[in-house]
Formats: C-alpha cells, structure tokens, sequence
C-alpha cells in the first residue's frame, strides 16, 4: 500500500479546478432541479387570448320631426365632434314658432276671460251680501213661528190624547157595566124560569092540598121580586147601551180630531225640518262660499293650465331643435342629407366614440373554468409588445355567443365563446377596436 | 402524493413570455439536457464519443426552447428560422457539433432582438453563456479526466519496481489508471499510465524521480488536456 505521507500538496487553483470538475455538475444539477420545482409550484394556470376594445358606435337621431338642416359648418365624415358642444344637426322650427304666437294668444285671452269672471263673481258677492240679511232677518221669524206652532200642536196633540184616554177608559167602565147587567139579566131569567117551574110546582100541590098556599105566595113574591129586578136591569142595560154609543161616537170624533192634530204636527215638523236643512246664511260668511267661487272659476284655471304645458312643450321642442353630439368621437357615417323631412328617432348620422372602458375577449368553454371575476390580467397592446398593463376581469357573461371575426383564431371556423370584459387601466391610449394579448392568471 | 402526481401529468401549458416562464424554460431545458447528455454519456460504446457532442445535449434543449417562446405560435417567424437556418446551413460545413450550437444561438439571438423580444435576448444570452462556461468548467462529456500520461518501460523481473513506480505515481497524481501495459522483450515491460496530477507544474520532478528509480529504462510524459475524445 503506497504510503501517503509524502504525497505533494495540491495548489489551491488546481483543488478548485478538481472540485469544479468532479463536483459542479452533481451540485449545479440539483440547484437546477430545486430551481426548476419551485417554479413548477409557482406557475398558475394561464388563459392566452385576443380581446378588443370595445367599440362604441352611437346612431344620432332626430329629437323629432322637422326638415332637416346643417348646423354651420356643415359636418362631413370623419369629422371629429365633442360630447354636448359640436351641435351635428337643426331641424326647421318655424312652424313651431308660428304656434307658438297662437298658443301665446290664447293664453292671453284665457286670462282676460279669467279677470272677467273674477269681477263678475265680485259684484255677485256684493249683491249677495245685501240679501242674506233681510234673507236672515225672515227666516228667523219664521224658526220662531214654526217653533210656536210646533209647540201648539203638541199641546193639542197631547190634550186630544188625554182626552181620548178618559173616553177610552169610561168606554170600558161602561162596558164592564154593561156585562155586569145582561149577566144580572140572564141570572134574573134563570130565576124566573125557576121560580115559575117552581110555582107551578107549588100551585099544583096546593090544589093538591099537599102545600099550603103561602108557599106560592112566598114564590109569587119571589118571582115579582126577580121580575122587578130583571126589569130594572133592563131598563139599565139599555141606559148603559145608549151610554156606550154615546162614549163612541165621542170617542170616534175625538179620535179623528186626534188624527188631524197630529197630522198638523207632522206637517209643521216636515216644514220645521226643511227649514233646518238649508244652511242659514250668517251674516260672517262671504256669502257665495269659497268653495263655490273656486268652483266657478276652475274651468278658466284649468284651460291656463293646459295652456302652459302646451306652450312649455312647444318651447321644448323649438329648443331642442339643435341635436348636439351625445359624445365625444368621430363621424363614421352620415344617414340622412340636409333637406329631409325626418321623422323623431329617425337616425342622421353615427358617431364612433373615442372612449372607451372596455376591453372585449371570449373564453372558450375549455378555459372558461380557469378565469373568474377579478382573475389578473395582463394586457399587451398588438404592435407595441413593450407595452403591458395588468387588470383584472371585471365580469364574465353568462351565456356563449358567436365570436367575431376578428378575433377568430381561424377565420374559416366559426367558434364560440364567452364574453369577458376588462376595464382598460387608466392612462394608457388605445383605439377602439384595437386588438390586444390577454393572459388570464 | 396524488396532488403533485396529478400536478406533474397536467401541467402541460404553452410557453408565455413573461420573466418567470422563461426561467422555467431555461432551467427546465437545462436539468433535460443533462439528463440526456449524462445518459448519453454513460451508454454510448464504441470509438466515436466526443465530448463536444455530449455538451451540445446540454445547450441544445436551452436553445430550442428558446426557439419557441420566440416563435410563439408565430408561423412567420418560424418559417424565418426555417430559412435563416438553411441559408446558414448550406452556406457553412459544420464538422463540429459545438460549432453547430454556437450559429444556432447566434441565429435565434438575432431572431429575439430582431423580433423585439429584447427580455428574452438578453436572459437567454446569459443563461446560454453561463452554460457554456459551465460545460467548459466541469469539462462535461469528458469521461475520462486525466491530464498527463506516462509512459515507461522497466524490467519486470522485481517485484519492487512496480512498487516504487506506484509509490511515485501516488505521490505526485490525484488519480492514476494503468491506460496499458506491453510486454516488449522478455523481462521488459511497456507501460502508461493516465494520471491527474496533484500538482502538474512538477511534472518534471515526477519524470526525474520515476528515471531515478532502478530498472525503470524509459520514462516519458506527456501533458493532455483532453484525449483524442473531442
């Protein structure tokens, strides 16, 4: 074994220059492997597509019907206009200002007819005054004779009632009376008829001999006696007859005279009443109330009132004849030449607006998985690589549409997507319907 | 477990250009190149290796990944580097696969900086340089790494010389491999030895201290940086 005692050392630069030979490529192999794993881990998922931005294209159209004229100086295409400012288009207004002279008219007239019915319903106000206080002055006098006669016919309506009560009740006296006597009659004639059966009786044992004869006589008394009583009875059966008649013919004409009595009352209260019922006119009052002034005066206040508005809304389309640019951009199309009658909403011209906020892409149905609502975005404008901004995806469609053309990865496929849409950072220039690089973390 | 298997088996996305996916990429194609070149150089049999072909496994990967994240689904470019390579190609015999790499990287940085893609230039020339320094370093591919070669003839009738010759080698080398050993006389033995010196600037001590040992006739050496492997 050879010894290692003596072995000659090795220079520093040719140990390294062995290290590096024998060890770098195991060390630098697994720095790159550890390398090569932490970015594997750190790489997410990426979506790469094309979007546009967005493109707003806004039709002009007439504010009504009119014939159409150029503003000065007349526009062309291409020409650049201002949101509010570059007035596009008027239309001809000259009819409109000739009804406005009428409807101005009219109004005119409607006030002086207003004024006339004020001044009249003023002197009727005055004459009305005048008359409601001799007006006040009769229908008091006649509250106070109604509340008279009112109280009279109660009166009398009362007395005939009491009246016509002690009549009624002498009425039924007299009738228990009368009861009273035919029951003593009927009683009287029982008798008789038993006292004579009785006698007879009587008479033919006396002849007989088998009774004395004071016992007939005694019976003929009795029978005298009740005969006597029958006829007092009768005599006052018929007196207490004529009495009853008597009590009801009273009686009749007392309740005829009653029926008149409050026959009168019910007529006395019905005027009272009437009288009630109609307000009386204080001499406080205007008279013709406010309520009945303002009343006369609405069919005036109301044909003003439509008046106005018809002259507010012809004042609004004379003023709105001028259609001014809704926003700021260029002239791509111009739809109607000046000289047309056009009608409201008829388009004139198209105006591609400058600004734009959107940036539009489609997601296939592959990746539309991948992205969600605020997934980063980093966008390259086409043509200027150097240029990246990042976003983020602001919203995503619910539904897959036909994507267009230009951003068709092959024109000769039709394809499907859904639409995404990213706001463009702020400061950056871009051109509607400039195509730029997406990639969707 | 299944998380990182299901990560490595649907990791398939297309290259981007942002910093950190061209680092992949670079890295990536670097540790495959290795892969391949180690895998090359531990199969290959035969006479024909070379070391400079085993180094190309490194730098080609590097370079064709690069290739693409310039091309990017661009068929214009690509069809560019389709005839800008041609053109090269047919204009220039490249005996040397080494030689190859250097026109390719030459051709797809001109590619990355005409194209606009400055990023990407100037990462892949940096990595593509630290590369090459790398391969030339370690002196990747060499699979045997000697730097001198003795030659001598003794008299082999004593046991003792050879021990004395090991006893010098192992002084004076890191490593040493009988390379060949020839019986030219009876009794008198040729050999060489590939050796890694410990110090190579007392090469000449090392051929003085073998002459002075008895029996040994012949003593040569010879410096080699690398074998007729390139």
């Amino acid at each position: 074994m050879p010894s290692t005692a003596n072995r000659i050392p090795v220079p520093l630069p040719h140990r390294i220059r062995y290290l590096l030979s024998q060890q770098l490529q195991g060390v630098l192999f697994l720095l790159s492997l550890v390398a090569v794993g932490v970015l594997w881990m750190r790489r997410t998922p990426r979506v790469i597509i094309s979007g546009q931005v967005e493109m707003i294209q806004v039709t002009v159209p007439a504010s009504q019907d009119g014939v159409l004229q150029w503003s000065e100086p007349a526009i062309t295409r291409f020409d650049r206009v201002q949101k509010g400012v570059t007035a596009i288009a008027k239309l001809d207004v000259s009819e409109s200002l000739l009804e406005m002279q009428t409807l101005t008219a009219e109004r005119r007239q409607l006030e002086a007819e207003l004024d006339a019915q004020r001044q009249s319903l003023s002197r009727d106000q005055i004459e009305w005054d005048r008359q409601t206080d001799e007006d006040h002055r009769q229908r008091k006098q006649q509250t106070i004779d109604l509340q008279r006669a009112q109280l009279d016919a109660r009166e009398h309506v009362d007395a005939l009632r009491r009246e016509w009560g002690d009549l009624d009740q002498r009425h039924r006296l007299l009738l228990i009376k009368h009861q009273e006597t035919k029951q003593q009659i009927t009683t009287a004639d029982v008798e008789i008829k038993t006292l004579n059966a009785q006698l007879a009786r009587i008479k033919s044992l006396v002849e007989q001999r088998m009774s004395p004869a004071s016992e007939s006589t005694l019976i003929e008394q009795q029978l005298a006696l009740v005969r006597k009583t029958q006829t007092d009875a009768v005599e006052l059966e018929k007196t207490i007859a004529n009495h009853l008649l008597e009590l009801n013919r009273q009686t009749q004409a007392t309740g005829e005279r009653l029926q008149g009595a409050l026959a009168e009352q019910e007529r006395i209260t019905l005027i009272a009443d009437a009288k009630q019922g109609v307000a009386p006119t204080d001499r406080a009052s205007p008279g013709l109330s406010s309520l009945d002034s303002a009343a006369m005066l609405e069919p005036y206040v109301q044909a003003l009132v439509v008046q106005d508005v018809k002259i507010q809304a012809l004042a609004h389309k004379i003023a709105s004849n001028q259609i001014l640019a809704p926003v700021s951009g260029a002239i791509t199309e111009i739809h109607q030449p000046p000289g047309t009658f056009v009608r409201g909403g008829d388009p004139i011209v198209t105006i591609a607006s400058d600004q734009s906020r959107w940036i539009v892409a489609y997601l296939d149905q592959k990746d539309r998985q991948s992205v969600a609502p605020n997934s980063k975005v980093q966008i390259t404008l086409v043509g200027t690589e150097s240029l990246q901004v990042e976003s983020a995806v602001a919203e995503i469609g619910n539904h897959y549409e036909s994507i267009p053309e230009e951003l068709l990865r092959n024109m000769d496929v039709q394809q499907w997507g859904v639409p995404i849409k990213i706001p463009l950072p702020p400061g950056i220039s871009t051109t509607p319907g400039q195509l730029v690089q997406l990639v969707i973390y | 477990m299944s998380l990182w298997i299901d990560s490595v088996m649907r990791n398939d996305r297309a290259p981007t250009a942002d910093f950190q996916s061209m680092l992949f990429t670079f890295f990536m194609a670097f540790v495959m190149g290795q892969v391949v070149g180690w895998v090359y150089q531990r199969t290959h049999s035969g006479l024909s290796y070379s070391q400079s072909f085993t180094a190309s496994m490194v730098t080609l990967p590097i370079l064709v990944a690069m290739m693409m994240l310039l091309m990017a689904d661009n068929l214009s470019i690509a069809f560019g580097l389709l005839a800008v390579f041609a053109v090269v190609r047919f204009r220039n015999v490249l005996k040397d696969t080494r030689d190859t790499v250097f026109v390719l990287w030459s051709i797809v940085e001109g590619m990355a900086v005409g194209t606009g893609r400055s990023t990407l230039a100037l990462v892949g020339s940096v990595f593509i340089g630290a590369v090459m320094f790398y391969l030339y370093v370690t002196q990747y591919g060499a699979r045997h790494n000697f730097d001198t070669i003795v030659n001598l003839m003794f008299n082999s009738d004593s046991d003792e010389v050879s021990a004395a010759i090991d006893r010098v080698l192992n002084r004076h080398s890191l490593t040493s491999q009988l390379a060949s050993a020839q019986e030219v006389s009876p009794g008198n033995v040729d050999v060489s030895y590939r050796l890694t010196l410990r110090n190579p600037a007392r090469r000449l001590e090392l051929e003085s201290e073998l002459r002075g040992l008895d029996q040994v006739q012949r003593v040569s050496i010879f410096a080699h940086e690398d074998e007729s492997e390139a």
